[in-house]
């Protein structure tokens, strides 16, 4: 009976598995195609490694990919560090209006971009910032602060409050209590807020389509998205950019993802 | 070291009052025990002191200065958590150095300092070790250190032994009083166990509820309790507090327990009747200063054995005495078993006589007009 139903189990998972494997593994024999052979077989493996796609593709989203480098870094590191400020702040002190402010912070999960795509536009024209890494770096600080925030503070939360007027009985101000204290105890909840900050900051299509054009500024998943051609569809070109444009991203995992499971348990301890 | 003055102190939590309009004057350099049950205030009027809560009404001196309206940082205090509250991410050494480094102290200052403070806490072995490795007796002197290494005007110390084991905590006990006559430090700590606050303190403040029963040296709180609830809260076991009225019937004078008859010696009843207003009271007497007996005596008391505790060089049997239970401190000879009867006398001089509606003591024996009326 068990072996049965463990088999059904796995059988389930295993077509989801598939379902999910079936467009990387169509991506990846994609891009190492010739044109001719994805027209004469579109699934069977590519019988050489063609890498003229990937030139092809690099070509066009080269500059695109520093350009999503220069926008998520420090955007990732800013929003997430201000994210740490507030969330330290809303869990340690109360002051006048404090869960008001709070309350009103987080709101700003849940607004659409589609509700303030236009001023969000307008407002970068207007400041003069539109179509420069300025004018995504801070839109997408912006928008990771409300997450950041309430990240930190659920963190922060199980940070002994002794600890915390411990130290200001003994003279140290509340400046000097985040970066004596609490910034060095943040360090996997850091790393785990930068690593979701610059998932989607990097995935983000929408925002860098709006506010930039030409390829100068312009981030690498809306390069990816003008690369198909324009009579015929480059098929081995487009896929060979996505993957490029993923790769960030899959090294950063498999790097990463190691380390803080390695810190989550470490701290479990 | 300053002294500390807290003048019509009242904290409230939303509904609950925490401190209800505490007055306390505590001398510069004394050791000051904050005792009483969990929930009583303790730890809220340290924290008010410490600047952690503001009071909702009364003013807080340090020395001379009001700081009542002061933020931690400005009032100069030193306290120890109850969790001691430790830097996990910092060594022993920067744990205990933390106060000097927030004030920029020069390095050479800091690390002679943190050395000597190490030594008098005999931890100089561990200062490179961090929280997680240090044991809770190592954790507590570190937090001690932490405390002492600068020269506050006074130190808060909540429930600083609790967390040690028996054993260690007595020979703590020790150390702190040793520490705090050695730095001549006004010290301020709060517990619940009496035995910590009667060996360390040279003053107790017994609190109920949110107020001060008594303020006190530990023979004042022992031997002239100004309530019921200091007496019955003070002495292991308690005093044994008897519900009764006294009536003066042919000349002579007697207690009514239930329906039972205990004659007063005359000098005392007749100091009695001279200062109660009702004749319900209630009889005070500590478990020594009962007497207990196999047999009849004169004078004594009938009553029937509950039970019987031996305690190794004495034994603590509880008797019945109408409805009421009490607690006899005797030698460990003594006879009877549960259910058996014994006969007990009461050391009058002793004895103490309580308001039953207000609890304030109306007389002990011992100082036949002292009272707090
Ligand atoms: N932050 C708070 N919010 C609400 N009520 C509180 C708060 N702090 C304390 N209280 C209440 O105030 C009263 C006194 O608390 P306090 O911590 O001073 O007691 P304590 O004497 O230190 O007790 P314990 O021996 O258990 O530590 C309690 O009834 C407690 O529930
Ligand atoms: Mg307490």
């Amino acid at each position: 009976m068990v072996i049965i139903r463990r088999f059904i189990l796995y059988f389930i998972l295993i077509i989801f598995a598939l379902f999910m494997l079936f467009p990387i593994y169509s991506m990846v024999t994609t891009a190492f195609k010739t044109m001719p052979e994805i027209v004469g077989s579109r699934l069977t493996p590519p019988t050489q490694l063609y890498l003229g796609a990937f030139k092809e593709a690099f070509d066009s989203i080269g500059r695109p990919l520093l350009n999503s480098v220069i926008i998520t870094v420090p955007s990732a590191l800013i929003g997430t560090f201000l994210g740490s400020i507030t969330g330290y702040v809303f869990s340690k002190f109360r002051f006048w209006g404090s869960d008001a402010l709070f309350i009103l912070i987080v709101l700003g999960m849940y607004i659409p971009a589609q509700a303030v795509l236009l001023p969000v536009v307008k407002f970068s024209a207007n400041v003069g910032i539109f179509n420069t890494y300025l004018g995504l770096i801070l839109p997408m600080i912006a928008f990771s602060i409300p997450s950041a925030t309430l990240f930190f503070r659920n963190f922060y939360m199980n940070v002994p409050t002794e600890m915390i007027e411990s130290a200001r009985v003994d003279g140290c101000g509340i400046p000097g209590i985040y970066r004596r204290i609490i910034l060095p105890l943040s360090g996997i909840t850091f790393a785990v807020s930068v690593m979701i900050n610059f998932t989607w900051i990097w995935n983000s299509f929408l925002w860098g389509l709006v506010l930039t054009q030409g390829p100068a500024v312009q981030p690498v998943m809306v390069a990816v998205n003008n690369l198909h051609g324009t009579y015929v569809a480059m098929w081995n070109v487009q896929m060979a950019g996505s993957l490029m444009a993923a790769l960030p991203m899959v090294v950063i995992y498999a790097y990463f993802g190691k380390y803080i499971t390695r810190g989550v348990l470490a701290q479990r301890k | 070291m300053s002294k500390v003055t807290l003048n019509g102190l009242t904290k409230r939590f939303g509904k609950v009052e925490a401190v209800k309009n505490v007055t306390l004057k505590i001398r510069d350099g004394e050791f000051v025990a904050l005792l009483g049950p969990s929930g009583c205030g303790k730890t809220t009027i340290l924290r008010c002191i410490a600047g952690l809560e503001k009071p909702d009404e009364g003013d807080i001196y340090i020395g001379d200065k009001m700081v009542t309206r002061l933020s931690p940082p400005d009032r100069n205090v030193s306290m120890v958590f109850q969790s001691y509250a430790l830097y996990p991410h910092m060594t022993a050494f920067d744990n205990i150095a933390f106060p000097l480094w927030i004030r920029k102290r020069p390095r050479d200052e800091i690390r002679e300092k943190v050395k000597k403070t190490a030594e008098i806490l005999e931890i100089s072995e561990f200062l490179n070790r961090k929280p997680g490795e240090l044991s809770g007796g190592q954790c507590q002197r570190v937090a001690l250190g932490r405390a002492i290494i600068r020269n506050p005007a006074v130190f808060l110390l909540d429930e600083p032994l609790a967390n040690l084991d028996a054993k260690l905590r007595i020979s703590a006990r020790g150390e702190l009083k040793r520490l705090q006559k050695q730095l001549g430090a006004t010290m301020i700590f709060v517990t619940h166990d009496q035995v910590e606050a009667m060996t360390m303190a040279e003053r107790i403040a017994v609190m109920n509820n949110g107020v001060i029963e008594q303020f006190g040296s530990t023979d004042e709180i022992y031997q002239q309790p100004a309530n019921m609830f200091v007496s019955g809260f003070i002495g292991t076991p308690a005093m044994n507090l008897i519900k009764c009225s006294l009536v003066e019937r042919g000349g002579s004078i007697s207690l009514i327990l239930d329906t039972n008859t205990l004659p007063v010696p005359d000098s005392i009843g007749r100091a009695l009747i001279e200062k109660i207003k009702s004749s319900d009271m209630v009889f005070g007497i500590r478990p020594e200063d009962i007497s207990i007996h196999e047999k009849n005596k004169p004078n004594s008391y009938k009553t029937k054995v509950y039970v019987v505790e031996p305690l190794g060089n004495e034994k603590l049997v509880t008797v019945e005495m109408g409805n009421t239970y009490s607690k006899v401190r005797t030698r460990l000879d003594f006879k009877q078993e549960i259910g058996e009867n014994a006969w007990v006398d009461f050391d009058w001089n002793r004895a103490y006589f309580f308001d039953k509606r207000t609890g304030k003591v109306i007389m002990h024996g011992l100082n036949k007009s002292a009272n707090r009326r």
